[in-house]
């Protein structure tokens, strides 16, 4: 097993969990915007900052995607796009072998 | 229309998805195993004197020298060549293998057809057993070996003074039997007991060394001298029924031989190692005992293979109960290895020759309590502290069928080992075990690791990663070694790389930044407690006299008929097991509180069981993968808020912070327009990268590893 084998392997690691800080980090500075622009109540706020922060990977996706005021095309990218470079990441390293 | 290319890109996203699974599942399973067995030829010999398998077994040759080879069948009813679709002396070449089927039972000598004659007699030569068949393993033995007692007893004290002066004047094939020492002043040892005060330098072969009782046949190093028996470069050396105690090195000692035994011995506070052989194949230690020594109370070391076989054994109270540097093809079945810092170790290493450690297996063995702080131990048995079973560096073990329980730290490890090279572990198998009551996990798989490690059927707690037995699954076929080929079939069931975990390494490097710190607990081996009187030797003096001639192939190896031990009995009380061992062994459980689940984990990394371990595991672990989770956050989160970025620029820079291995996102933050502050871009970047490198780099210096 090779240096890139071992740093595949690592990335594919600790890329999900990254990707997960990243989507709750969007959502919760959204939810923040949407507060400060008056397009969201106090207690509608906290509730999604809940779902976002409480509920497991899909909180924050699901808020992305359904209830976030960003551009659809960039919730699908980060939501879309993180799980496709993870499984590209996965595929890598499986086919340099790291996977077994 | 927006609402329309959100759809198409979505369903986009979906098909690339079950693309890249579709290869991921294609890359990572197999089909039906294609043989049972593996003989490697190597330059110029089989790497087995002695294989048996069942009838109907398939047996895969694999040429793993530099020069061609083959193997024939002394009585012509088989060969490579044949099986491969040629002529029975056609050669393979090297990495060639052959897949040969066994249907009929016998005993076959086999032979290359240029390194040996066709009568198999010498050279490159070797057999194999299929089937329940008669077989004399003395036939294997060397032309030249002295496989019976001559009949000659040498007695001591009454025909020879010392032991030394009758070994010296034995002859292969002698036995050397050994009364009590007189009960005169000269033989008195400061704790009363009447000793024999000699180191015995054993180069004779085919001699066997007894006691007449092996709890009152007492050879004392009185911790001034450094070896009890001491044989080297004598093959088939067996000793038998005595005690060796107080040497400043190891008790009883073989190195440089082929062919040995120690059976029904007591070795303890031997300030190094108890049983050891070094540098030797065809060995068994059996029924025999080993406590007081900081290194390991059973070690058999650098070989390859070692044929060994350590069965029926009692090791407490010693740094390791089992260490094994470099050896490979090495048993331990159905012992006792408890009250040890560490349990069972083989291990690789770069300061001994045939790295890395391999194929050993460890069946049927009762393994608990190991995590003392009253142990005498030096070093390295610190850095494995409180784990029942460590494979550091260990390539195509077998675990299986032990019960190991009550640990601090882990019931089995497998994991890397930071030598001058990093050896990282592979093709281990991890089945059928009970493991419970460890304090930080009961499995645990250490990365970096090699592919092909395995773990099933041992319904553990706590797993670390969580999960081990499905994300890194043993599969119907699972078997050690399965780590050779990328290809091979038994490989098993579908792996996420994040079947490894990192933290482990960074608990174990914390582990080692302990003892260059001096934090490990200074015990001398010279007040480790006096071990009760432990079993003679069936037959006592009148016992059948067998020089130490293929040991190995003679032993009954049954890995089938291996259980799992019941469990230790709980203190004070009558139930569990009866070790089955040594006698006057009492199997009790450690007192105290249960160490089950002690440690709070935080992505792997300890909190509560002290140390360095969790320094380390934070700065090394936690720490680095906290600061890139917070890169790629700041990323993502600042391409959100850009304005200035049309949305293919913002896809292109998405795909780069993800895809591209850990310099994505910082690269973006340092080089991409970023909308953040120069200064918060920079510390977070930059300044984070610099302090925890500084932080890690001090402990790591300050802690002795570099």
């Amino acid at each position: 097993m090779g240096a890139v084998q071992v740093l595949m392997g690592l990335y594919a690691t600790v890329l999900p969990f990254a990707v997960l800080a990243a989507w709750m980090a969007v959502a919760l500075w959204d939810v923040s915007r949407r507060v400060q622009a008056a397009e969201l109540g106090r207690g509608a706020a906290v509730g999604w900052a809940g779902v976002v922060l409480v509920v497991p990977v899909v909180g924050a996706a699901g808020y992305l995607l359904a209830g976030a005021s960003l551009p659809r095309w960039l919730a699908a990218t980060y939501v879309g796009g993180g799980l496709l470079a993870w499984l590209l990441v996965l595929a890598v390293t499986a086919g340099l072998g790291a996977a077994g | 229309m927006s609402a329309s290319r959100a759809r198409s890109r979505a369903g986009g996203y979906a098909v690339l998805a079950a693309v890249a699974l579709a290869l991921l599942v294609a890359a990572c399973t197999g089909g039906e195993p294609e043989f049972e067995h593996t003989i490697d030829m190597e330059d110029n010999f089989y790497d087995r004197e002695v294989t048996r398998i069942d009838v109907g077994d398939r047996v895969r040759f694999r040429n793993r020298g530099v020069v061609p080879h083959n193997a024939i069948d002394v009585g012509g009813t088989w060969s490579t060549g044949e099986a491969a679709g040629g002529e029975p002396a056609d050669l393979m070449d090297p990495d060639e293998e052959v897949v040969v089927t066994f249907d009929e039972p016998g005993v076959f000598t086999y032979y290359c057809s240029i390194h040996a004659p066709d009568d198999g007699s010498a050279g490159m030569a070797a057999t194999l057993v299929v089937g329940d068949v008669a077989f004399d393993a003395a036939d294997t033995a060397p032309a030249d070996a002295v496989t019976e007692w001559t009949g000659v007893t040498r007695r001591v004290p009454d025909d020879h003074p010392t032991i030394q002066n009758a070994v010296d004047a034995a002859d292969p094939g002698d036995l050397v039997l050994i009364a009590p020492a007189p009960e005169t002043p000269e033989h008195l040892a400061a704790d009363g007991a009447h000793v024999y005060r000699e180191q015995v330098d054993v180069s004779t072969p085919y001699l066997t060394i007894r006691g007449t009782d092996r709890n009152a046949v007492l050879i004392d190093g009185e911790h001034e001298r450094p070896i009890g028996i001491n044989t080297v470069a004598a093959d088939g050396v067996a000793v038998e029924n005595l005690t060796v105690r107080n040497t400043t090195g190891n008790g009883i000692y073989w190195t440089g031989v082929t062919g040995y035994r120690g059976s029904y011995l007591t070795a303890y506070n031997n300030e190094i190692y108890g049983i050891y052989a070094f540098d030797s194949t065809d060995g068994l230690f059996e029924h025999s005992y080993a406590s007081g020594s900081k290194d390991a109370g059973f070690y058999i070391g650098q070989c390859d293979p070692c044929d060994g076989v350590i069965t029926e054994v009692v090791a407490e109270r010693n740094g390791m109960g089992y260490s094994g540097t470099n050896s490979s093809d090495v048993y331990l079945l159905d012992s006792v290895w408890r009250h040890n810092v560490s349990g069972v170790v083989p291990n690789t290493l770069d300061s001994q020759r045939q790295p890395p450690v391999g194929r050993v297996t460890i069946a049927g063995n009762l393994i608990h309590d190991n995590d003392s702080r009253e142990a005498p131990a030096l070093g390295f048995p610190w850095m494995a502290f409180g784990n029942g079973v460590v494979l550091p560096g260990g390539m195509d073990n077998l675990v299986t069928r032990n019960r190991i329980v009550d640990h601090e730290r882990a019931g089995v490890t497998v994991g890397p080992m930071l030598s001058r090279n990093f050896w990282m572990s592979g093709g281990n198998v991890v089945t059928d075990n009970v493991i419970e009551g460890s304090g930080y996990a009961d499995l645990v798989l250490g990365g970096p690791a090699l592919t092909g490690n395995c773990f099933g059927g041992n319904d553990p707690g706590r797993t670390v990663p969580a999960g081990l037995e499905s994300i890194a699954g043993c599969g119907p076929d699972a078997r050690a070694g399965a780590h050779v080929e990328v290809a091979d079939p038994d490989r098993g069931a579908f792996r996420l790389p994040s079947r490894q975990h990192l933290a482990p390494m960074l608990s174990f490097i914390g582990l080692v930044a302990e003892v260059e710190f001096g934090l490990q607990p200074d015990n001398d081996h010279r007040d480790a407690p006096v071990p009760p009187e432990q079993e003679q030797l069936p037959g006592g003096v009148d016992a059948p006299v067998t020089p130490a001639v293929a040991v190995f192939a003679g032993f009954d190896l049954d890995l089938d008929a291996v259980e799992v031990p019941p469990p230790p009995r709980a203190p004070g009380g009558a139930d569990g097991a009866d070790d089955g061992t040594s006698a006057g062994v009492e199997e009790v459980a450690s007192e105290g509180a249960p160490t089950a689940g002690r440690a709070v984990l935080v992505a792997g990394v300890p909190f509560g069981l002290g140390g360095l371990s969790t320094l380390f595991g934070v700065l090394g672990w936690l720490a680095p993968f906290a600061l890139f989770a917070a890169w790629v956050a700041l990323a993502l989160l600042d391409l959100a808020r850009r304005e200035d970025l049309g949305r293919p620029a913002v896809i292109a820079w998405t795909a780069g912070v993800l895809v591209l291995p850990f310099v994505g996102a910082p690269a973006y933050l340092l080089a991409g327009g970023a909308g953040l502050p120069r200064w918060l871009r920079w510390t977070s970047v930059v300044g984070a990268t610099v302090v925890l490198a500084v932080l890690l780099g001090a402990a790591v210096v300050i802690g002795g590893l570099l």
